[in-house]
């Protein structure tokens, strides 16, 4: 799931790349405050397994082979912040030292396998689990499901930052400068083999990695709390995938009519509003003109929104850790 | 001693497909042997340029890639980064050639369909000569420096000490890691002697051993670091001193003439 | 006595060093072999090299009158008869345990040769009481002690009823009434007719073990081959 550079525009690497700094910083805090300054060694190491991890071929049953990402298997041995940190080293050594993976891309590659990977991961495990915490069984079918879960919304995301370039980064003639295929293309051609094939073999890796470490050394794992589970994330997930309810409502909200709504409405358009100020932008009315399905474009235009708000506030962060550092 | 131990047994072996070892060990040993790779005897000018330059201007190079809309500037950093063949080591030379091919023929299979549909000629080779530009950008710093010239680097593009740390040490317990890896497929090569029925639980429990190594060392490590009164700081070491030699000035010419083909 | 190993001016290199530098012996069977030298002299190497895991950059390695190279190792069905006879005990037991229970451990060589359920449970059963660790059976080697993770690698290795032993400091980091054991054992297995080749720093308290004393140099050559009565404080 290596995104080279050259597939991503610079902007949408730099957006990506820039909401991903609270999530490091985050998950920063939340290491320091669980295991003090013994993180360093311990975040080096996870990092070299992360990597080492994403090396190995393991036999499959069926007589092939296949390559786990192990982002889910990370997240559930030491939690997903820890997760996050190692799994973004491991790719840094993979661009700095390998070559594997883009250096300017290395934003979006953190976004979709340190930080979506492992959290839909973890928060599926939580939720399915609570279901019945006792059944051994139940436990392993939860483990397998959500690293499934993690590889199918990993690829979406990736196939949804393919598919978002040719609609923004076009040439004068209309033509895509970055990656050539739309949303339509992209989000198939992404997620059929994963849903098929990587995501099993993720599942499968997960599982029996898992089941040897419990068995062998159980109190190695990452103590799952339920507590920590805050409502808001939740909500907010809810929140955007329901977002496409509001196309079940007809006609426009009250004051946001256009021109061609009010002449429509009153027979003549005001003055001001001909000759009023006019902007076009990116995705207008929450749509993309590729996608035949308004529902699929209303949630796309939802999760670039929450992306932008991330990108905004990681942005607003560095700036004010500068200012505070010069103060200081 | 059993009547078993002193009898011979008459066993002949059975087909069965163990690949998976092979090649296992075949990947971490060349991730090893990169990693490892230390100052040979060359005297290729490429290898005693500034690591600051090659850093700075493989950014520069990465960077105009992606925001250039001229296939003549994305082919001249293709040729210019492969001209730096002539300069590397046979190992080095190699593995970039390897990498350049795998580059161009992939981003072509996946840029191919794009032609009938949705893009131009001219669009689609612009993509694959930034794609292959790039990844030689990078392939060129990796394989003319070595890995701890690149962490030393690092160092000078104001990493905070901490990053640096957690990287390099990443590094070391990589190799670390690597190593018990290769001796645990070779004692699994070793074992089947026969027909394996447990091949994935086996490499599974292989995983399981590695996380389970990773945690001790880093206990070890953390307990290491205090009983030598590390504090949680981790100053950046000073560079060596900057020193502007005839290979830099190469460079630096090249590498700008080359960016002036933007200009055309 | 038959020759089963005859290694002819082989040169190995590790890591752009040569670890062994035109060395050539002879293991006949029923050999204890003491293969002795100070540190990175390429005692280990030597050992990878019979073990068929390495091969020689230089000369020519044979095992049972077979050559071993680089060709003739793509055979997989003559790689794993190689493997089936040649018993490796790591230096680091810890890379050979990766079974939940001991008794898994040491199942898992036997469950390979295809034998029924009850053999694999005598000599399963036969390999713990021969190393007196019966009662470890259910234990998960990973948290066993450093002697004891010895003793099921032993355990694991035996039940593959191999031809011959090969040892890589079987000594190290055990106590004096395991190292007795070791000695014991060493002592019972060349005896039976097999062969046992060991790779060791020091001789002084294993002396009895052994019949014949091969030593390294720093130079990476042979510096001694010979019998162990002959061997006496040699310089290596």
């Amino acid at each position: 799931m290596h995104i080279p550079d050259n597939y991503l525009s610079p902007s949408t690497c730099a957006i990506i790349g820039a909401a991903m700094v609270p999530v490091w910083s985050r998950c920063i805090k939340k290491i320091k405050y669980e295991f003090a300054f013994k993180n360093i060694p311990s975040i080096s190491l996870m990092s070299a397994f992360s990597f080492l991890i994403m090396m190995f071929n393991v036999p499959l049953p069926g007589g092939t082979t296949g390559h786990a990402v192990g982002a889910a298997l990370v997240a559930l041995l030491i939690g997903p912040y820890a997760a996050c940190i190692s799994i973004s080293v491991a790719l840094m050594v993979q661009a700095l030292l390998f070559g594997d993976g883009g250096i300017i891309a290395f934003g979006a590659n953190a976004f979709n396998m340190a930080f979506v990977m492992p959290f839909a991961a973890y928060y599926s495990y939580i939720v399915l689990k609570s279901i019945s915490p006792q059944k051994r069984s139940w436990k392993h079918t939860s483990i397998f499901i959500s690293a499934y879960v993690s590889v199918a919304v990993g690829s979406l995301i990736a196939a949804m930052e393919f598919g978002i370039q040719p609609l923004l980064f076009k040439d004068a003639a209309g033509l895509p400068l970055y990656s050539p295929y739309p949303l339509s293309v992209a989000i198939p051609a992404m997620m059929i083999p994963h849903l098929l094939v990587v995501g099993f073999i993720e599942a499968f890796i997960t599982v029996g990695v898992y089941s040897y470490i419990e068995k062998v050394s159980p109190s190695s794992i990452y103590e799952l709390s339920y507590s920590k589970l805050k409502p808001v994330y939740l909500v907010l997930l809810f929140l955007l995938v329901l977002c496409p309810l509001g196309l079940l409502t007809t006609g426009t909200a009250w004051g946001e009519w256009g021109v061609h709504e009010i002449k429509n409405m009153i027979g003549f358009v005001p003055k001001g509003m001909v000759h009023g100020f006019s902007f076009s932008s990116m995705l207008p009315n929450y749509n993309i003109p590729a996608l035949a399905s308004k529902t699929v474009a209303y949630i796309v235009s939802a999760v670039t929104g929450v992306v932008l708000i991330m990108a905004m506030f990681g942005i607003f962060m560095i700036f004010k850790r500068t200012i505070t550092k010069k103060g200081s | 001693m059993y009547n078993w131990l002193l009898q011979k047994d008459n066993y002949v072996p059975k087909q069965d497909s163990e690949a998976f070892l092979s090649r296992n060990i075949l990947t971490i040993v060349g991730i090893l042997s990169n990693l490892r790779r230390k100052q040979s005897n060359s005297t290729s000018w490429i290898y005693r340029v500034n690591i600051f330059l090659k850093i700075f201007f493989t950014l520069v190079f990465v960077i105009s890639l992606s925001l250039t809309r001229s296939i003549t500037y994305a082919g001249a950093v293709n040729l210019y980064m492969l001209s730096f063949l002539f300069f590397v080591n046979k190992y080095e030379r190699s593995r970039i050639i390897k990498l350049f091919f795998s580059a161009v023929i992939f981003s072509i299979v996946i840029v191919l369909p794009s032609l009938f549909f949705y893009t131009s000629l001219y669009n689609a080779g612009l993509l694959v000569l930034r794609i292959s530009g790039s990844i030689m950008c990078v392939n060129v710093l990796v394989y003319s420096c070595f890995p701890h010239q690149i962490t030393s680097g690092l160092n000078n593009w104001f990493v905070p000490g901490i990053i640096m740390m957690i990287f390099d040490l990443t590094l070391k317990y990589i190799v670390v890691l690597g190593d018990c890896a290769v001796e645990m497929f070779q004692a699994i090569t070793l074992k089947s002697v026969g027909v394996n029925k447990e091949k994935s639980k086996i490499t599974f429990s292989l995983f399981g051993v590695l996380f389970l190594k990773s945690k001790m060392y880093s206990d070890d490590l953390y307990n290491a670091m205090v009983c030598r009164c590390f504090d949680g700081e981790y100053p950046a070491l000073k560079g060596k001193r900057f020193n502007f030699g005839l290979s830099d000035l190469c460079y630096v010419t090249l590498s700008c003439l080359v960016l002036c083909v933007t200009l055309l | 006595m038959k020759e089963i190993i005859n290694i002819k001016n082989v040169s190995c290199y590790y890591d752009d060093k040569i670890a062994l530098s035109d060395i050539s012996i002879k293991v006949f069977e029923g050999d204890a072999v003491a293969i002795l030298g100070a540190n990175g002299t390429g005692k280990s190497t030597l050992l990878k090299l019979i073990a068929a895991l390495i091969m020689p950059l230089k000369g020519e390695y044979s095992f049972e009158g077979n050559v071993v190279n680089e060709q003739t190792i793509k055979d997989k069905l003559f790689l794993k008869s190689i493997h089936k006879k040649i018993g490796f005990l790591f230096q680091n037991v810890e890379h050979q345990l990766f079974c939940t229970s001991v008794h898994d451990e040491v199942a898992f060589g036997p469950r390979q040769l295809g034998l029924a359920e009850q053999d694999i449970e005598t000599r399963v059963k036969d390999c713990l009481s021969m190393l007196e660790i019966e009662h470890l059976a259910e234990r998960v080697p990973y948290h066993l002690s450093e002697g004891e993770k010895k003793k099921v690698a032993l355990a694991a290795i035996l039940a593959l009823n191999p031809d011959i032993l090969v040892l890589d400091e079987p000594f190290n980091g055990l106590d004096q009434k395991a190292m007795v054991f070791m000695v014991d054992f060493i002592k019972t297995f060349s005896k039976s007719g097999k062969t046992v080749i060991c790779a060791l720093h020091d001789i002084k308290g294993n002396c009895n073990a052994f019949n014949r004393v091969v030593a390294i140099s720093t130079t990476n050559n042979i510096a001694f081959d010979g019998v162990f009565e002959d061997f006496n404080g040699v310089n290596y």
